[in-house]
């Protein structure tokens, strides 16, 4: 399907819109040095989705060759669809993006995957006992609609998962980590994290319930930042669910926090010059010192709102056959000007969280948040001492951005998070 | 589109490539959704695909390729051949021995027209809406059919077919609290009272006041049917699986075939060959023959849930229990019809006999890693001097599964919960049905802010 096809098709109705998907994923297994699993998978698809009259209709399919059977499913649709007064994007014009489509993970094949991965392992100095996933991802992206956007991407993203296996003992820390790049330069800081980690103490000590000082890890903040950016979805702000929105709520967040979305982030294998409506995108400060300063939004569902200026985030979650909705691209945190290593010498009793489970349930959506503890150790006199067992934490998600601060350094994180370690005083922590 | 694919050019393209065993996925899935949200039409979409695996079993290795394009399955076996050159050997599977020749009536035949079921859900969502207790209301409505044709290297041929959705309802109150309730059950249109009385339920939750904690103590708490189930399959059924046992050597060592591994009565089986069930199948995704397979009997473990991988590395008979997702997932060890038996207990004379205590109702979510596990129910009660009385605000139930175990007490009120859905890994939502009757445990620490 191309732009001229598209424009033909949109003749008789009032806008038309072809969105295409391809992921090919090449994935490898290896533990115990053997090589357990070579899978190849791939997985594309297109969508339509026409406006007629006010109203759309959208269709989706995987079908190659049948792209005029799903654009008479989306017309069949749009005659009795959703009710809509929306503009389809335009002032894009063409976009050819191949900027994450290195060569060198290109043309990794099965061989070149097995090297890295055998080279990762043979990096780690001390627990020979290690799985690792390696997958090569090629992502192909298209967006052209009937005003003339048409916006095309490729990218080749690595992506390596490295765990410890478990002896079987049911209190045996499983410790993963995980890299995400479209190049292979900055594995080496990857390699050294990981091996960092299995230096960690491994002897076990229960604490007491009560207030200490605590470090977040960026991996335990990650659950924590997710709940918290949905507060920030354009649905939920429009149509008023968005208590971060509300203000009678009367939120403080601390004046040292400033969260973005930033689509054209460097570091990230995700960067995207436009988003699946085929709007450019742009790095749109949601809070600045402490502020909240916008939304990130798509053209639905601010057209919902008889708004139209979307901020490019229109994103299609479950792939090509779902429409887009608003949703973050690059999530990243300003640092503070401290070091990680700073805070932790400055705490007398505290704890370090480093892994936290939470679940996506109906109280993060009423701002209370849950967590189970997975990984933490006790920090004494400015040193990670023990690791802590059966622990949990309770908060409001929003005071949790109050009073608190954050390091320098940060981490990239399932390569469309860039959070730095958190610094939270006087925090209660829950004995299970 | 599947029509198109000639099996017996298949079936040459599988002898030509000379290896142990072959065996073909082939899905085509139709799916209708309907959304509506902020009193409106939110979504309304349709989606057809098509798409299939292969695996090759070659030099004892196993290699899965997924495709979508069906002119390609010549070059995706090819592929998959040559990536098991390149395994080790480690990773083979019991080779089915039966020809199986099995094919299912089509049920997309009988699909009502998507506008006719829009219009019902709409009057009803606009009914809906009209309530003061509803401050915002969200109704989704899925409706899928898959139709899943297997064949392999020995000559088996198989077609089955699914249907699966239904309706999620989710409602804020004035209080800008959530509540919602899920119905399995893609037909739901057809019968509008049942829809309006799960309707109904849930505006009753929505519209309750609850303002009592629960004060920070050790309770006994009384699980009904549908979190008692629930709490079962995702502790003790999760373990069951073959590949889960195979990741903890330590967990084999407890869960050990013949051995009594609780001093109770527990009796759990599960059973895909319940006819017309959502975790119901004929033949799972390995072409696997169904069984009821009974898995803890009287407190004795009988068996694991296996695929044809596992049962092969345990040296077990499969149980065909193998099931996949979607065509891009290799089947894997699931679940299907779980089923946790009744013991003579009764519930009223067990609430009678409890002077502190709680009583939990329907899950929010959980979560469990190993023996530890956590849920927060829907709804929770107090028990006091043996009646149910003040509503509380749900909390989480957490603790070590195989301490909780030890002391538990099964009732004979079995009820089967449909609107199961199961999640492994990446393969999410996988349809389910579990059957439970109420389930009391001791010594359970609740509370704290």
């Amino acid at each position: 399907m191309d732009l001229e096809k598209v424009v033909e098709l949109a003749k008789n109705v009032n806008g038309l819109e072809y969105y295409y998907l391809s992921k090919n994923k090449l994935s490898i297994e290896i533990s115990n040095k053997a090589i357990n699993n070579i899978t190849n998978v791939l997985n594309e698809g297109y969508a339509f989705r026409l406006l007629n009259d006010r109203k759309m209709g959208f269709s989706s399919s995987n079908v190659m060759g049948g792209h005029n059977s799903a654009y008479v499913q989306a017309l069949k649709l749009s005659q009795n669809g959703i009710p809509i007064n929306m503009k389809f994007a335009k002032n894009t014009g063409q976009i050819n993006d191949r900027e994450g489509a290195n060569e060198q993970i290109l043309n990794l094949d099965i061989n070149g995957l097995l090297m890295v991965g055998n080279n990762v392992l043979n990096s780690i100095y001390k627990n020979k006992n290690l799985k690792i996933r390696i997958e090569k991802e090629i992502i192909k992206r298209k967006v052209i609609n009937s005003n003339l956007v048409d916006c095309n991407s490729e990218k080749a993203i690595i992506k390596i998962y490295l765990t410890n296996i478990q002896e079987g003992n049911r209190d045996d820390t499983l410790h993963t980590k995980h890299f995400y790049g479209n190049s292979l330069e900055t594995l080496s800081n990857f390699i050294d994290k990981f091996n960092l980690q299995m230096d960690m103490p491994v002897k076990k000590e229960s604490i007491t319930e009560g207030i200490y000082d605590v470090i977040f890890s960026p991996s335990a903040l990650f659950p924590i930042i997710l709940s918290f950016a949905e507060y920030f979805n354009s649905k939920k702000v429009l149509s008023k669910s968005s208590k971060l929105f509300n203000n009678k709520m009367n939120i403080n967040l601390d004046k040292k926090f400033n969260l973005y979305d930033d689509p054209l982030l460097d570091i990230s294998p995700y960067k995207e010059k436009f988003d699946d409506e085929g709007i450019k995108t742009m790095k749109n400060t949601l809070i600045e010192n402490g502020e909240i300063r916008s939304y990130y939004s798509d053209l639905l569902s601010l057209a919902k709102f008889n708004l139209n200026n979307s901020t490019g985030n229109g994103i299609r979650r479950r792939g090509y056959k779902s429409m887009p909705t608003p949703n973050f691209i690059n999530l990243s945190i300003g640092s503070g000007d401290k070091g990680k290593d700073d805070y932790i010498r400055g705490v007398r009793q505290g704890i370090y969280i480093d892994r936290l489970m939470i679940t996506d349930d109906l109280l993060i959506k009423n701002g209370i948040l849950n967590g189970n503890v997975d990984l933490a150790y006790k920090i004494e006199n400015g040193e990670l001492t023990r690791k802590i067992n059966k622990i949990s934490i309770k908060t409001d998600i929003f005071n949790f951005f109050n009073d608190i601060e954050f390091s320098l350094e940060k981490e990239l994180l399932f390569g469309c998070v860039y959070i730095p370690y958190t610094f939270k005083p006087k925090f209660k922590v829950y004995c299970k | 589109m599947l029509d198109g694919v000639s099996i017996s050019k298949l079936n040459n393209q599988i002898s030509m490539l000379q290896v142990e065993h072959v065996d073909v996925r082939l899905e085509e899935i139709q799916t209708e959704a309907l959304a509506f949200r902020n009193k409106t039409l939110e979504n309304m979409t349709f989606s057809y695909d098509v798409g299939g695996a292969v695996r090759v079993l070659n030099n004892n290795n196993q290699a899965f390729c997924s495709f979508n394009n069906m002119s390609e399955i010549g070059n995706v076996l090819k592929v998959a051949k040559e990536i098991t050159a390149k395994l080790d050997s480690r990773n083979n599977i019991n080779i089915p021995k039966n020809v199986d020749v099995y094919c299912e009536q089509d049920k997309k035949k009988n699909a009502k027209d998507f506008f006719k079921i829009k219009d019902v859900l709409e009057k009803y969502y606009k009914e809906l809406m009209m309530n003061p207790v509803v401050k915002n209301g969200f109704v989704l409505y899925v409706n899928s059919y898959t139709k899943k044709t297997f064949i392999n290297s020995i000559g088996s041929k198989i077609i089955q077919n699914f249907q699966d959705g239904g309706v999620h309802l989710n409602i804020t109150n004035n209080n800008n609290e959530n509540f919602d309730i899920s119905i399995k059950d893609p037909k739901i249109y057809l019968n509008i009272n049942r829809l309006k009385e799960q309707g109904r339920i849930l505006l009753e939750r929505a519209s309750r006041k609850v303002v009592d904690s629960v004060q920070p103590d050790n309770y006994t708490v009384l699980l009904d049917p549908i979190i008692a189930g629930v709490f079962i399959h995702e502790t003790f059924g999760h373990i069951c699986e073959a590949d889960n046992l195979l990741a903890n050597m330590r967990l084999q060592k407890f869960f050990k075939i013949n051995d009594k591994i609780l001093d109770n009565q527990l009796t759990i089986i599960d059973d895909p060959t319940i006819p017309g069930f959502r975790g119901s199948y004929r033949y799972d995704d390995e072409g696997c023959r169904s069984q009821r397979t009974v898995i803890l009997d009287k407190g004795i473990l009988r068996n694991y849930l296996h695929s044809f991988n596992t049962s092969h590395i345990f040296k077990h008979k499969p149980t065909g229990n193998a099931r996949s997702v979607y065509y891009t997932y290799p089947p894997i060890v699931r679940m299907s019809n779980f089923v946790v038996e009744s013991q003579p207990n009764q519930v009223e004379e067990t609430i009678k006999n409890i002077k502190k205590g709680i009583y939990a109702c329907g899950v929010q979510s959980g979560q469990t890693r190993l023996n530890t596990f956590s849920f927060l129910p829907k709804d929770m009660y107090l028990i006091e001097d043996g009646q149910i009385t003040t509503p509380i605000k749900p909390t989480y139930i957490s603790g070590d599964f195989f301490e909780t175990i030890k002391s538990i007490t099964v009732h004979d009120d079995f009820m089967w919960n449909m609107n199961g859905v199961c999640h492994k890994g990446l393969q999410k939502s996988l349809p389910i049905v579990i059957g439970c009757p109420s389930i009391k445990l001791e010594n359970i620490f609740l509370g704290g802010e």
